[in-house]
Parts: structure tokens; sequence; C-alpha cells
């Protein structure tokens, strides 16, 4: 913990269970992967201090259960997070469709700032595939955000995903900040 | 949440493991806080050591301006006078306007601040932990604005299992806080004895009342500070050495009111460097440097929810601009719950003769005023010469009661854009408030670049939009066209005035042609507006008023003015120009108004 950082950014995945959120994750952190499906208990996180334009970026991300039943503790990690990735499951029809009722979850319960991305987890099995690569790519445009096919067990694209998300909190934050500035003289006046 | 219901419950063990990654997190949470407390003491430190006093010197390391010191910027956040040693160039490289942008190292930091805790996002800093506090680990900064902040760290840790815990470290926050902000408190009155600034009343208003609550405002105007101006920091951040140093802050804050006292061209230099950058990028920017001129007032503010009262204390007022021949004014109060006045709403103060210090000592209180009521209201405080022949414009604060409520903090637009913490508010205790009057601002920006150039300010006082086409003749230029917007939130409504200096006549030519959605403040719904005009300094002590438009919120004048002065002298002279609302039985209520500074009309 001594590391020393220039930004802290939470990053929050959701998606349905056993889309591979955790293994995206673990990919990332330890860029390891393991076969056993742990279904995941409640929330978890992560870290990992990334380099961008010279600057130490520590991303704390936050693992949530999929799982119905953990959803009252998930959602109170929405509020917090500066970046959100949807993840499901390429070879999984069902997990692609919940992903509208993930972003409904999104607007209820995350800022309204929140940098979105979607992840088509699995892009290996390309034999089982169920969602074409072409309907991601649709989603994500209506939405205004970007997307990634990767692969946590052949690592793929997911290095480039977070970073690239990051990228992006760093990008609005810039941004951001004169406005926040503002709003805050703006404040200060009223 | 209710959907858990149907769900099974979370298991023993499972419980376990998310306490386990709660407490994971909370661990760095702490340590986070502790990264932002050291930031945060950085900052501190860095306001304690500017040495900057004066105008004439860089706010960081005193050094002066002038033609063989250094060049000086304006600060984009402050709007101070910095050096370009101290000061960084924050324009983006993409950015394609050549105007300066600079920061000063203090705004940089807190902007640097901002993005490394995360405030950039959460609008407000995160709660954190001073270095060599380390037994309070969970001191926050209270602010209001915060609690949305502080929300999200207790949902992150307060899944359904270990809700019990927070009262309990809440509980062991607010105690520790409190030690704290005695020693802050002990600082800020040795400080509060030496000087007149606003910020010294607000230390000195703390000890009148040691609560804890008071602990709260300190911190809130620590966080605040942050973000606010670093000349306001400047003076706090002196207290530790402050025997050594008050005479010397004293003055400078005397300086200060001083500059912007003689309402001349002395008044734009501050500032000219960064308002001939035609745009103001930030609406309340020009405020900075130039508002200290109409003086300050104290009050205090109590909201009683059981009677729904709002009991309102006027202390005195200071440094008021003079009125009369004599140099003294006779100033009084008059306080408005605005919009909507009622007369039930509408008090005011005795007059106290002969003074630009009147001490007032009132209370008033404002009856049958409910909670949604504030939420909607504001308090707006207008200080009024008494005049035999009706009342002069003196200055104005305005208080907006919703944030009282909301947030327990009340922002005033001051002259160094000084929060005020109204944290008090909620808990039912008295809130102490020292608020510098604002004038009516609004100063022309200087020479004219352009012959025509459309601006945009925001107007701080909450005055409402006024339109104003300046027209301004000589013989060199033909009626160069200047048209400013003045844009507002609280709709007071326009003016639309033509400015013209005729040189055959000798004299500033003023058409008021009309105003329009003015605010009502009779009981029928509409006002009986006429418009007064004078133009200060001027010899011959001219006033004028238009004819009184009866039940008319959108009144045409169409009638001109004449004020005879030299064209060298209105460079240094400003036009005041005040709406008001005619009533008989009863003084004149202050609709809007506003003052168009001389410099402007050099042309």
């Amino acid at each position: 913990m001594a590391k020393t950082y220039d930004y802290l950014f939470k990053l929050l995945l959701i998606g349905d269970s056993g889309v591979g959120k955790t293994c995206v994750l673990f990919r990332f952190s330890e860029d390891a992967f393991n076969t056993t499906f742990i279904s995941t208990i409640g929330i978890d996180f992560k870290i990992r201090t990334i380099e961008l334009d010279g600057k130490k970026i520590k991303l704390q991300i936050w693992d949530t259960a999929g799982q119905e039943r953990f959803r009252t503790i998930t959602t109170a990690y929405y509020r917090g997070a500066m970046g959100i990735m949807l993840v499901y499951d390429i070879t999984n029809e069902k997990s692609f469709e919940n992903i509208k009722n993930w972003i409904r979850n999104i607007e209820e319960n995350a800022s309204a700032d929140v940098e979105k991305m979607l992840l088509g987890n699995k892009c290996e099995l390309e034999e089982k595939r169920q969602v074409s690569k072409e309907r991601g790519e649709q989603l994500a445009v209506e939405y205004g955000i970007k997307f990634f096919e990767t692969s946590a067990k052949a690592s793929i694209r997911v290095e480039e995903a977070f970073f690239t998300l990051a990228k992006d909190i760093k990008t609005k934050m810039d941004k951001k900040l004169d406005e926040v500035m503002n709003y805050s003289w703006f404040k200060i006046q009223c | 949440m209710g959907y858990q219901s149907t769900l099974p419950p979370l298991g023993a063990d499972e419980q376990a493991v998310i306490l386990d990654v709660i407490r994971r997190a909370e661990q760095l949470d702490h340590l986070e806080q502790e990264r932002v407390g050291k930031l945060v003491e950085r900052l501190e430190n860095m306001r304690r050591n500017a040495l900057g006093r004066n105008a004439n010197q860089c706010l960081l390391c005193g050094d002066g301006f002038g033609m063989l010191g250094s060049q000086k910027c304006v600060c984009v956040d402050c709007r101070r006078l910095v050096c370009q040693k101290c000061a960084i160039d924050n324009s983006p490289s993409k950015s394609r306007s050549t105007k300066d942008n600079w920061l000063c190292m203090i705004c940089a930091e807190t902007r640097e601040i901002w993005k490394k805790s995360g405030a950039w996002f959460f609008k407000s800093l995160p709660k954190y932990i001073l270095p060599g506090q380390q037994t309070n680990p969970n001191r926050t900064l209270r602010n209001s604005r915060k609690s949305k902040k502080g929300r999200k760290f207790r949902d992150d840790s307060s899944s359904d299992e270990d809700r019990p815990i927070w009262p309990r470290i809440e509980r062991r926050n607010s105690s520790t806080e409190s030690t704290h902000d005695i020693q802050e408190l002990t600082s800020n009155q040795l400080y509060s004895r030496q000087t007149s600034s606003s910020e010294s009343q607000m230390s000195k208003d703390f000890d009148l009342n040691k609560v804890h609550s008071i602990g709260i405002a300190t911190n809130d105007v620590r966080g605040w500070e942050e973000v606010d101006s670093a000349k306001m920091e400047t003076t706090s951040g002196e207290s530790s050495e402050l025997s050594r140093r008050d005479s010397v802050a004293s003055r400078t804050i005397s300086e200060w009111n001083w500059t912007a006292d003689s309402r001349s061209d002395e008044k734009i230099s501050p500032s000219a460097c960064s308002i001939n950058s035609s745009i103001f990028k930030n609406p309340i920017e020009e405020n900075k440097i130039l508002d200290t001129s109409m003086g300050i007032i104290e009050l205090s503010l109590s909201y009683d929810p059981v009677t729904i009262t709002l009991h309102c204390t006027v202390y005195r007022a200071k440094n008021l601009i003079p009125m009369d021949i004599n140099g003294l004014a006779d100033p009084f109060c008059k306080l408005n719950i605005l919009p909507n006045a009622k007369t039930s709403t509408r008090l005011r103060t005795k007059t106290v003769h002969k003074t630009r210090n009147p001490e007032f000592n009132e209370n008033l209180t404002f009856y049958d005023l409910t909670e949604n009521d504030l939420m909607k209201k504001s308090l707006h405080i207008l200080v009024l010469d008494d005049d035999k022949y009706g009342h002069d414009y003196m200055g104005e604060a305005r208080i907006n009661l919703a944030k009282l409520r909301l947030q327990n903090t009340v922002y005033v637009g001051t002259k160094w854009g000084k929060p005020i913490n109204l944290a008090k508010l909620r808990l039912q205790n008295t809130v102490y408030l020292t608020l510098p009057l604002e004038k009516l601002r609004i100063e022309q920006k200087g020479p004219i670049p352009a012959p025509e150039l459309k601006q945009w300010f925001d107007d701080l006082w909450d005055r409402g939009q006024i339109l104003i086409s300046l027209c301004y003749s000589t013989k060199k230029r033909a009626l160069p066209e200047l048209k400013q917007w003045f844009d507002d939130l609280w709709d007071r409504g326009q003016i639309l005035i033509s400015l013209c200096y005729s040189t055959k006549k000798r004299a500033l030519l003023v058409t008021v042609v009309r105003c329009s959605n003015l605010l009502p403040m009779d009981n029928n719904g509409f006002s009986d507006p006429f418009v007064k005009l004078h133009l200060r300094p001027d010899p011959y002590h001219k006033k004028y008023k238009t004819s009184i438009k009866w039940k008319n919120l959108n009144p045409v004048f169409n009638e001109e003015f004449q004020f005879e002065t030299r064209p060298t002298e209105l460079a240094t002279q400003s036009l005041y120009i005040t709406v008001w609302d005619k009533d008989y039985g009863k003084s004149n209520d202050y609709l809007g108004g506003l003052i168009l500074g001389g410099p402007c009309s050099k042309g």
C-alpha cells in the first residue's frame, strides 16, 4: 500500500451471473485465470495501479455478484463508481438481453456522470457464440458507450478495455474540473 | 430494497465474507483519507505561506508588480493577481483562444486536489484525515455538499448486516471533531479581534456560541477555502502569526476597500488585464477583485420550525459608502423575503443617523414562513440611506433560504466569495452571518476593444436580466454600440437603457427606454415602477426620476435625461440606475438596479 498514486478511480463490474466478471477482473489484476466457477458472494474488489500519460492511477475495481439475491448490496456501490463495465457472455443470449436491465439499474443508482463500457466476454468460444459482435457494437452505439469483445481466459483485450475506461475517465476528469470549479463558484454566489 | 424479502437471506458465512470485503474497503478508504488529508494540509500550508498583501503584490511571493517587477496575471479561478512565476499556464493545448488562462499555484493545487481526491466526480471533497490527526479516523468535512459523498461512504460499508456500527462511528467522529475545532476556534478568535475582515467576523461569531456545531462551520469554511478565493485564505491563514502581522493585515484590508471605494479608474486597474480579455468564462470572476467597496453587514438568522418564524438579527454594518454631502450616511436595512413580497415579509430596522458604521442590534422576525417557503425564497437585505426625499440605495445582500434548509449552507455572494455555513440553522441554533454588501454591481469592462461587442455577464446578485445597449458617441467614433446581457437566475426584470454622450451639449444622455418582467411588489400583483438615475461622483448632485408607470410590470418610459459632465470626468463616474416601486404612505420598494461603471465609457 505504500505505493503512491496520483488518482484513484473506482470502477464497477456488473452483469449477469456467470458471464465472467470475476475472471475478467482476475485477469486484469493478477493476469491469471481460474477455470472453476466460484460465484461471487455479494461484492469484492481488486486493486491495480496503472500508468496513463505519466500519471499513476490506482484502480479500485469492484466486482459484484450477478445473482439477484445480492442486488441490494451491489447497488449500494453504484453511486461511488466513476466507471462501470457492463459485462455479458457472448455465448449466452440472455445475458446480452439483460444488459438493458443493467443499464436501467445504472441509471437508477449510479451517478449521472459515470463512464460506461460494454464488454462481451468469452470471445474465445467462437463456436458457441450466440451474440454476434455486430449486435454488441450496435447496442453500444445505442447507449453511446464503448464496446470490447474480451476473453479473460485467452487474455484478449482485457487490459485494453480497462485502460480505455481509465483513460476515458481521466479525460472526463480534466474536462469536468473546469465545470466543477465553475459550479462551485456558482454555488458560492447564490 | 423491497424485493430481498422474497429471496433467501444471507447465510452467516456469506455475511462474514462480505464483512471482510467491507473491512478491506474501509482500510483502503482510510488510507485514501489520509492521503487526501496530506494533500489538503499541503494546500493549507501553501495558503498560509502566501505573502501577497494587496493588489500591487503577487499573492504568493509578495513581489511587487510594476515596471521592474514581475508581470502580473490574473488567476482564472480566484481572480487574484499573481506574478508569472507563481502562476502556471492553464490553457489547454487545443484551446483556440489566445487569451491568458493562468492559474495561481494555490488554485492549481486546489484543482489537483479535486482531481486526486475524486472531488471532481463527487463535486465535493471527500472526508479526509489531516496528518497528525491519526487518532481521529473519521473526521469529516461536514459540508452539506459533501453529504452525498459521505452517504456514499456509508453505503459502501453499510450493507444490511453492519449498519449498527455506524452510529458508533458517527459519535466518535463528532467528539473528536469538536476537540479539534476548539483549537481552530481559539486561533480564529485571536485573529478576529485584530482585523475587520469579514472572515474575522465569522470567527468572532463562533466564539459567541461555543457549541459543537460551530466546529462544523469551521471545517466547512476550511473545506470551502480550497475552492475559494485565496485572499480570504491568506487572511485566515495568518492567524498563527497574527500578533506580528495583524496590523499589516488590517491595513491591507482597508486598502482593498479603499481601492474599490474610490470607484474610479483605479478600480479597474487590478482587473483590467483579465477584463480586457473580453469574455468571462466565469460569471463571478469580475467580482472577485472589485467587489469590496460597499461594506459589510453582520446578521444572524435562525429558523424555528415550530412557530414557523424566521428570526433575523441585524447587528451592524461596516464601511458603508458615504451618501450625504457630509461624507456620512443615514443607513437602515430593509429585509425582504423574495420573491412574492407580502407586506408581512418586509421589515426594516431603525435608521442610524450620520454614520457609515451603524450599529443596529435589532431583532426582526418573519412570521408564517413555512419550510416550503424557505425552499423557494430568499432573504434580501437592502441597505438604504434614509433621505428626506426618498431612500437611496447603499448596498444589498441576498441569502437563499432554500440553501439554508436544503444544504445547511449558504453561500453568499461576497467580496471574496466567502461561504457562510448555516448548518446551525438546521440544528435550530442561531446562525451568524457577515455579509459584505454587494454593490449594484456590473462594472463595465475596460476599454472596449471592438466597436461592437457582445458580452455575457452572469449577474451575481440575482438581479435579473438587464439588457443594456450602450451608445457612446464622441467626435472620433460614431455610436459604437455595446450590448450586454446580464444574465441572472432570479428574474428581477430587464431594463433597456441607452447611453450616449453628446459632445455638443457636453452631457451624458441617458434614455430609459423600458423595463420588462419586473417583480410585483404590491398586493395587486403589480408594481408601480419608476427609475432613478444618478451619476456619482457628480459635482452637481443631479438625480433624475422617470415618471411612475402605475400597475405595470413592463413599463415603457422613453425618457431622456442629461447629466452634464466632461468626457474626461465620465471615465471616473458611475451611473447608478435603480428601479423602484412607488408606494404611497410608506417608503418605496426597491425593485432592482445596476451601476454602470464610468470607465467603460472611455470608448
